[in-house]
């Protein structure tokens, strides 16, 4: 099943182009890797997918139909509770690990304590992130090593229950270790979340993902299930990416 | 949850900002129309250019001249004083000074800014005023002088700050090459940070004259505002203290009262002027 | 010979002027601090100004409390416009051009010399809305005066919170009133409170904009916003000016700088903690 649906999608920044019609559609409950050189607009097509676009300076024009209907009709508050993103680089709030993971779902009116606990300690254990942090969940998330800030803010993204969760390199910043363990959990949450995750790691995508997107400046190349891209790609252009040609 | 708190909120900050600019616009407007009125009844160039300010008299005698000329020595005075120490003192905190003592230091300056213009002006009355009547043996200490040299205690430390800052950043980039080449501390600041540091100084100069001419309290208590050519050891007049002691006295909408409210435009014009020169200054040496 | 020559005098620049400030700072607070010592007593704080002419003997009771009333006023009034201007500019504002419309008036009156904001309170709240000389009218002068001063720092604090943390917390769905709140300023509001309380030096050391709008010679302590005030600048200022008492002037400009630097010292310690708390 579709979950998104993207139509003929255009982004800009200010004057400048940088996704040229992009024609796609996101399966439910499904992984989808996004691949493509720096530079290409991977983190584009994230933000474009959250409406935090906007935001950062820039705006869409085309179609995306989000759950059988228009997705910027959505007010956009529904929207990113309901897509939730992980950026690049690690955005910790400078609270402690508790309150950083009680931020939204106080804002969406939980109250319970209880409840928040155990939404605190569910999330953490899906992100692989409690049995190093249980012993102090009041301490400051910036005193977090880089990794541990990366799984908090998955965490974190996870706390407000959203539909689709939107990664964007999340394992650039993390050892080997710590890499297999996001892996582990994204193949779990793939169960009961749409996952749509960028990524530089080309045997990432292929060990993770059930569809692969090649993106080349702009222009959606290829996209397909993730065995037929890396056995039999269609498109000269991804077969010399996939070979290490753009690097 | 939060939506109609949100909405109430944002409704709030926007309405308040509102005020905020309207009043701030029409604090200026308001000043810029009391004094505008004044011109209607003299001429501009008249009013900056004549010598005579008397208002018991006709609205001829309203000029000031020599008020312009008071204010803009004794501001000149304080910063031909303040430079030389204030540059000295920041580059020796930027180049010798390091860690807490510099935070001591800096504080202690910061007392100075925050000691109030009155307090100043009273220790100004006591010690200056008096020094130069009893060891000097001028007949009377009240002096362009005396006001010069309060205002420049008064702006050394904005001077410090401003060079200060720039100073120990450009220090920061240039401290590991030089010291690597093997030249003295000393050598590096003279040659490298003082000259590199040469806009920040401009600006802090431009920065103290706003202050000194801005100034009132303390200048009022020292100079014995007379409305007359100023000499250093004669007294005069600032624009600020002729405003502060006249306006009891002016009626309001009365020619004397438009008068002061019109020095008061002339001297937030200079200060423009003052802004705008260095503007261009720093556009230029940029340019170099 | 001229290079060792040019740096010795160099070096002696330097000292020499480290030396003048130093001497200076030492010399001003001496100054007041022995002088002042030796007529204060707890009389003195306490009590009203007394004898002839007025304030030759007695306290300054009423001047200190004017002048944290005049304070808290000028505070208040200006801290909350400001804060909403810099949420505006910093949050809520789309257009650039509208944001460097408000930096410029606001640039504007931070140029406005305290004397002529006097002049404008004179003019406008005394006497033509009839508020007379106030406490009100002098506590509204003193904020116009010290507006500008809390906006830009504020704003300042403001623009620089880290604006991925503030994309991250819009990506949850979160409101930005809410963020605001509990994100961002918890984070400045060590930076805030010193802006204000810095300020507060500020207004509580003015006597310029006071003189024509609301403080007197003698007045007990201020009933109400209408009441005319005592303030510890013009106390000071009519204490030397007239002639009326070398040791109650002394005393009163203690009072004074005592009070400042309390305020001051507040604002350093917030600043100081919130460097320790931040990174
Ligand atoms: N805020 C912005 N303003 C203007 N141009 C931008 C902005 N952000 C990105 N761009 C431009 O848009 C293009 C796509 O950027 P994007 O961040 O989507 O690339 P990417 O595929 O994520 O690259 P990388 O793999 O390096 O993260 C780039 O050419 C970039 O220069
Ligand atoms: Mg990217």
């Amino acid at each position: 099943m579709n979950i998104l649906e993207l139509i003929s999608l255009k982004a800009y920044y200010g004057n400048k182009q940088v996704l040229h019609g992009i024609d796609m559609v996101i399966r439910k409950n499904a992984i989808t890797a996004v691949i493509g050189p720096s530079g290409c607009g991977k983190s584009t097509l994230l933000l474009t997918l959250n409406r935090m676009l906007e935001e950062c300076g820039g705006r869409a024009e085309g179609e995306i139909i989000f759950d059988g209907k228009d997705f910027f009709a959505y007010p956009k508050e529904e929207v990113r509770k309901r897509i939730g993103i992980v950026f690049q680089k690690p955005t910790p709030f400078p609270l402690s690990i508790y309150r950083n993971l009680t931020y939204a779902p106080i804002y969406y009116g939980v109250r319970d304590k209880k409840r928040l606990k155990q939404i605190v300690e569910s999330k953490l254990k899906v992100a692989g992130l409690y049995e190093e942090v249980q012993s102090d969940l009041h301490q400051s998330a910036l005193q977090l090593s880089g990794g541990q800030q990366q799984r908090l803010c998955i965490a974190r993204a996870l706390t407000v229950e959203p539909e689709i969760l939107l990664l964007d390199e999340p394992c650039s910043a993390l050892d080997i270790k710590n890499t297999a363990n996001i892996e582990q959990m994204l193949l779990r949450l793939a169960r009961d979340y749409t996952i749509v995750i960028v990524t530089h790691n080309l045997a990432q995508a292929k060990r993770i993902s059930d569809y692969t997107a090649f993106l080349l400046d702009g222009e959606l190349v290829e996209y397909d299930e993730t065995a037929k891209i890396f056995s039999r790609p269609e498109d000269q252009r991804t077969r010399e990416y996939i070979e290490g040609i753009y690097g | 949850m939060y939506r109609v708190f949100d909405r109430v909120f944002t409704q709030l900050v926007k309405i308040l900002t509102i005020c905020s600019l309207l009043t701030l616009v029409f604090v200026i407007i308001f000043i810029f129309k009391e004094s505008v009125v004044f011109f209607k009844a003299v001429p501009v160039l008249r009013f900056i250019s004549g010598r005579s300010w008397n208002p018991l008299l006709a609205a001829d005698n309203l000029s000031i001249l020599n008020i312009i000329l008071g204010t803009l020595y004794v501001s000149l005075v304080a910063i031909v004083l303040a430079l030389p120490i204030g540059v000295g003192s920041a580059l020796l905190l930027a180049g010798y000074v390091k860690g807490q003592l510099r935070v001591v230091i800096r504080g202690i300056i910061d007392v100075l800014a925050g000691i109030p213009s009155v307090v100043y002006g009273f220790i100004g009355l006591l010690v200056l005023v008096k020094f130069f009547e009893t060891t000097l043996g001028l007949s009377s200490g009240e002096s362009v002088l005396a006001g010069g040299i309060l205002l420049a205690v008064m702006v050394l430390p904005y001077i410090i700050s401003t060079c200060h800052e720039s100073m120990e950043k450009i220090y920061r980039e240039h401290a590991p090459s030089s010291q690597a080449l093997g030249v003295s501390r000393s050598y590096l600041l003279r040659k490298i940070i003082l000259p590199e540091s040469r806009r920040s100084i401009l600006a802090a100069t431009v920065l103290a004259l706003g202050r000194a001419m801005g100034e009132t309290m303390a200048v009022m208590m020292v100079i014995g505002n007379a409305p007359i050519p100023p000499r250093l050891f004669g007294k005069c007049q600032t624009i600020p203290s002729l405003i502060a002691l006249e306006m009891g006295m002016a009626e309001v909408g009365s020619l004397h009262y438009h008068a002061l409210f019109a020095s008061g435009l002339v001297l937030m014009l200079m200060l423009l002027v003052i802004n705008l020169i260095l503007y261009f200054l720093k556009k230029n040496i940029l340019l170099q | 010979m001229k290079k060792v020559r040019d740096n010795f005098l160099f070096r002696m620049w330097l000292m020499l002027s480290a030396l003048i400030v130093l001497a200076l700072v030492g010399f001003i607070i001496g100054y007041i601090v022995l002088n002042g010592m030796k007529s204060i007593s707890l009389d003195f704080l306490l009590s009203h100004p007394k004898g002839i002419p007025l304030g030759a003997e007695g306290g300054i009771l009423p001047a200190i409390v004017g002048s944290l009333l005049l304070t808290l006023i000028a505070c208040a009034s200006a801290s909350v416009l400001a804060l909403a201007t810099a949420v505006y500019v910093s949050f809520y504002c789309q257009s650039r051009q509208l944001e460097t419309v408000v930096h410029v008036i606001v640039q504007c009156m931070a140029g406005v010399p305290s004397i002529v904001v006097g002049l404008f309170g004179y003019t406008f709240l005394v006497a033509k809305l009839n508020l007379g000389r106030s406490l009100l009218s002098a506590g509204l002068t003193l904020g116009v005066m010290i507006f500008p001063f809390i906006e830009v720092r504020a704003e300042k604090s403001l623009r620089e919170f880290n604006r991925a943390i503030l994309q991250s917390s819009y990506a949850l769905g979160v409101s930005k009133v809410y963020t605001l709140l509990k994100l961002v300023l918890p984070q400045c509001k060590a930076d805030i409170v010193a802006a204000v309380t810095l300020a507060g030096g500020f207004a509580m050391g003015a006597a310029a904009p006071i003189i024509l709008t609301g403080a007197v010679i003698f007045a007990p302590i201020p009933r109400s916003l209408s009441s005319p005030v005592m303030a510890l600048p013009f106390h000071l200022y009519i204490l030397t000016g007239e002639g009326i008492s070398l040791e109650k002037a002394y005393a009163t400009a203690l009072v004074l700088m005592v009070l400042i630097f309390a305020i001051n010292i507040v604002s350093i310690a917030l600043t100081f903690r919130r460097k320790e708390v931040g990174r």
